[in-house]
């Protein structure tokens, strides 16, 4: 049970290098190969996120988001999304650490 | 700002989503294309707003996800349509006013002219009026070009016109020009007699002895030291034309020129009455105030005047839109002050005063026209019910006025 999932979290990382060297080779961006998300930040109050899968928690001081490549979380004071829908978020509030958690 | 207009015109929702995990609604929301916005955490739930159409998409959601959803409040005109549909007369009022407005809107509120400063405003305007270009006249009734071109029309002085409309405003430009209007009445008079082809002449208007004349353009019919009758020729723009055997052929018609100058004996008059009417106020003052609508005025108190003898002042305002469009609606006080009358005489000095005052002032007036006075016997001479100025003044002034020339028979015509 143990070795299976073994080897498909081994196959998972083979993937993500293959895709890798795809983009790299084949000069594409890779929130199109790879399904990176896209953070843009603006100062420290908006944070605007794409290419993610879901939200895991949000309260005033934190929001998790998982994504392809893993979690991201975000700490800060009275955040707050402006608006949710399936191609992205924005984030208000004071952006204090961004954090990728693999 | 856009976004939220619409959101308003279509309708939406605040709703609380309460559950053991309400991420899972928001990814379930996101998963099926129903929009959200303004998501904040509230002790343990969401506040969050949504489409109406959007909400209509939550069963499954919360089916799945056993969430539990709230309304807390509706927003939008749809809701407030809904919660104020028994107050017809308020939608009523409401179309009403908007009708009025729009139908407001077609027609003429102000006229604004700009640019003018020989022609008063209120001038211009009344010759708009003459023109059927009025103060609550349609806005499609304008015919800008009629305007310019009748302005330019009627005032040679306006160089440049322009007419727009500009909201519920009619806006009239204007240039004028700025040259001297001697200068330019000269070559309005020049340019006309070269157009007809007839001269002037130049005749005296009063009766005199020249002193000085300077002719630039025409024949000279008198000389210095002339003595002249008021109306004969001074200067003629008859020029005849003379052949080799130095009889005339013919005449050139031209505008006569000159500067003539003549001694002129005119008399002068004054009178002032003895006795005067003297006012004492009694310092009892009657005020009334007034509405006056149309023709029709209603009096906000006694009217009546219970004084013999009393001066009435009215002071009346009248109600306008924007600068120049006034209403049939006016308001005002009549002031009447009584006071007592007594007859009064002058003073001989004074009277002298009074009179010298009045001939100086008459004399000055003179010099400011460039009159030269040379000679006067003006006396005062006081009769027993007034005292009168009267004499002669001898100045020399300039003399003469244009009038133009009658055509001189043609003295070939005799020949043919």
């Amino acid at each position: 049970m143990c070795g299976f999932f073994m080897r498909e979290k081994n196959s998972t990382s083979c993937e993500k290098k293959f895709l890798g060297h795809v983009s790299d080779m084949s000069g594409m961006p890779k929130d199109v190969i790879m399904g990176a998300p896209i953070l843009t930040v603006m100062g420290q109050t908006e944070l605007l996120v794409e290419n993610y899968r879901g939200i895991l928690e949000y309260t005033e001081c934190i929001i998790r988001i998982q994504t392809r490549i893993g979690q991201i979380r975000i700490s800060g004071r009275n955040l707050m999304i402006e608006y949710y829908t399936n191609d992205e978020m924005k984030i208000t509030g004071k952006v204090t650490e961004i954090k990728y958690v693999n | 700002m856009l976004l939220s207009i619409f959101r308003y015109i279509k309708g939406y929702l605040k709703i609380r989503v309460i559950g053991y995990s309400p991420e899972r609604f928001l990814n379930a929301c996101s998963h099926r294309g129903i929009y959200i916005w303004g998501i904040t955490p509230v002790r343990g739930s969401y506040d969050m707003y949504i489409t109406v159409s959007g909400f209509h998409k939550l069963k499954p959601v919360i089916r799945k996800t056993g969430a539990k959803v709230v309304i807390t409040e509706r927003i939008g005109l749809p809701f407030y349509f809904f919660r104020y549909r028994k107050r017809k007369v308020f939608f009523a009022g409401a179309v009403l006013s908007i009708a009025l407005i729009y139908s407001l809107s077609l027609f003429v509120w102000s006229i604004d002219v700009r640019g003018n400063r020989k022609y008063t405003d209120e001038a211009l305007i009344a010759f708009l009026e003459e023109q059927g270009v009025e103060h609550g006249m349609r806005l499609s009734q304008v015919d800008c070009d009629r305007i310019v071109k009748d302005i330019r029309k009627s005032y040679d002085e306006i160089i440049w016109v322009s007419a727009s409309i500009e909201g519920c405003r009619l806006i009239v430009q204007i240039k004028e020009n700025e040259d001297s209007k001697d200068v330019a009445a000269a070559a309005g008079e020049t340019k006309d007699g070269a157009d007809t082809g007839q001269g002037s002449d130049i005749v005296a208007d009063f009766d005199g002895v020249i002193t000085t004349m300077i002719v630039r353009q025409g024949i000279p019919c008198a000389a210095e030291g002339q003595e002249v009758k008021k109306g004969d020729v001074l200067v003629t723009g008859a020029v005849p034309v003379v052949d080799d055997a130095g009889e005339t052929t013919g005449y050139q018609y031209q505008q006569s020129d000159a500067d003539i100058r003549a001694r002129v004996s005119m008399d002068y008059q004054d009178s002032c009455d003895l006795s005067y009417e003297s006012k004492e106020y009694l310092h009892q003052e009657k005020e009334v105030f007034y509405l006056q609508a149309g023709n029709r005025i209603f009096w906000l108190g006694n009217n009546k005047n219970p004084f013999p003898d009393a001066e009435e002042l009215t002071i009346q305002s009248r109600l306008k839109l924007g600068r120049y469009f006034y209403l049939p609606v006016s308001w005002g006080r009549r002031i009447i002050s009584p006071y007592r009358s007594t007859q009064e005489k002058y003073d001989e000095n004074l009277l002298q005063t009074k009179l010298t005052d009045e001939y100086r002032r008459f004399t000055d007036n003179l010099a400011k026209k460039g009159v030269e006075i040379i000679e006067n016997d003006v006396k005062i001479y006081t009769g027993s019910a007034k005292a009168e100025a009267k004499g002669t003044l001898t100045v020399i002034t300039d003399i003469g006025t244009e009038r133009p020339t009658s055509f001189v028979e043609d003295v070939t015509d005799g020949d043919d």
